[in-house]
């Protein structure tokens, strides 16, 4: 039993296929890990973390698999969007026996994608708009300022 | 995170867990869960080898069995059960299971 577990470690632990009564509960535990192997190869998990590291690992590469799933699908979307409104904006040119088809150009930007790219643009306009209330407020003083001394 | 089983002896920090590997490992040196009621000591013996694999494999069996007589052996067979569950329950989602159907033990 001493050379056992020694033999055991320094081949980490591979499965070798067993025999007599214990063959089939070996068999069905490594069946399970190994059916479930490729599914967690094509999250990028490596063998080695799948089957040497922290067995909790995988509950962390499912969430992030289903993350990146999710990212893809949105990112199509988005895709999806901006060639639809490419076409809406050329479609003037599509209509047949337009003689002056006036066709948008295509968007400036991007799409903002974060609340902070909304709020930085709420931002400029705020302070335009500030600048021209200033403005006007200086103009009325000098304004005052005129008819105060008449 | 891991599931482990943290104890010192002789102020030597020893980690108790199960890998994968080490429970096709553990399955290898003869313990069969389905054997547990019938050899709860061979069962005991077993997975307290098998869960020094992941973290303490340069030790000897004779060290691990040195070991194993000097700790307190109550509660300590369903905890080695619990460590070594986890790797195969990690492997199953907690949303299916969270809609799955539950049930209770008198």
């Amino acid at each position: 039993m001493d050379d056992e577990l020694t033999a055991i470690s320094s081949s980490n632990g591979m499965c070798v296929e067993g025999e007599g009564s214990n063959t089939q509960t070996l068999d069905s535990c490594r069946k399970l890990f190994d059916k479930a192997l490729p599914d967690y190869l094509v999250m990028g998990m490596t063998y080695d973390e799948f089957f040497n590291k922290d067995h909790t690992l995988v509950i962390a590469y499912r969430k992030a698999y289903e993350l990146k799933r999710k990212k893809e699908n949105e990112d199509m979307w988005l895709q999806g969007a901006y060639v639809y409104e490419a076409i809406a904006r050329i479609a003037p040119l599509l209509i047949p026996f337009n003689k002056h088809p006036k066709p948008e150009p295509y968007l400036d930007k991007p799409y903002p994608m974060f609340g902070k790219e909304t709020s930085d643009e709420n931002a400029e306009s705020q302070a335009v708009t500030d600048r021209g209330f200033a403005y006007m407020q200086a103009q009325m003083m000098k304004v005052n300022k005129k008819f105060n001394k008449e | 995170m891991e599931k482990t089983l943290n104890f010192t002896i002789d102020g030597k920090a020893y980690t108790l867990a199960y890998t994968r590997n080490t429970v096709i490992a553990t399955e290898n040196m003869g313990f069969s869960i389905s054997e547990i009621a019938n050899k709860p000591i061979k069962s005991l013996t077993t997975l307290w080898r098998g869960a020094f694999l992941a973290h303490h494999s340069s030790l000897t069996v004779a060290e691990v069995d040195e070991i194993f007589d000097k700790v307190d052996k109550v509660g300590l067979l369903d905890a080695l059960i619990e460590l070594y569950k986890a790797p195969v329950e990690s492997l199953f989602d907690e949303e299916n299971s969270k809609n799955a159907i539950k049930w209770t033990m008198n």
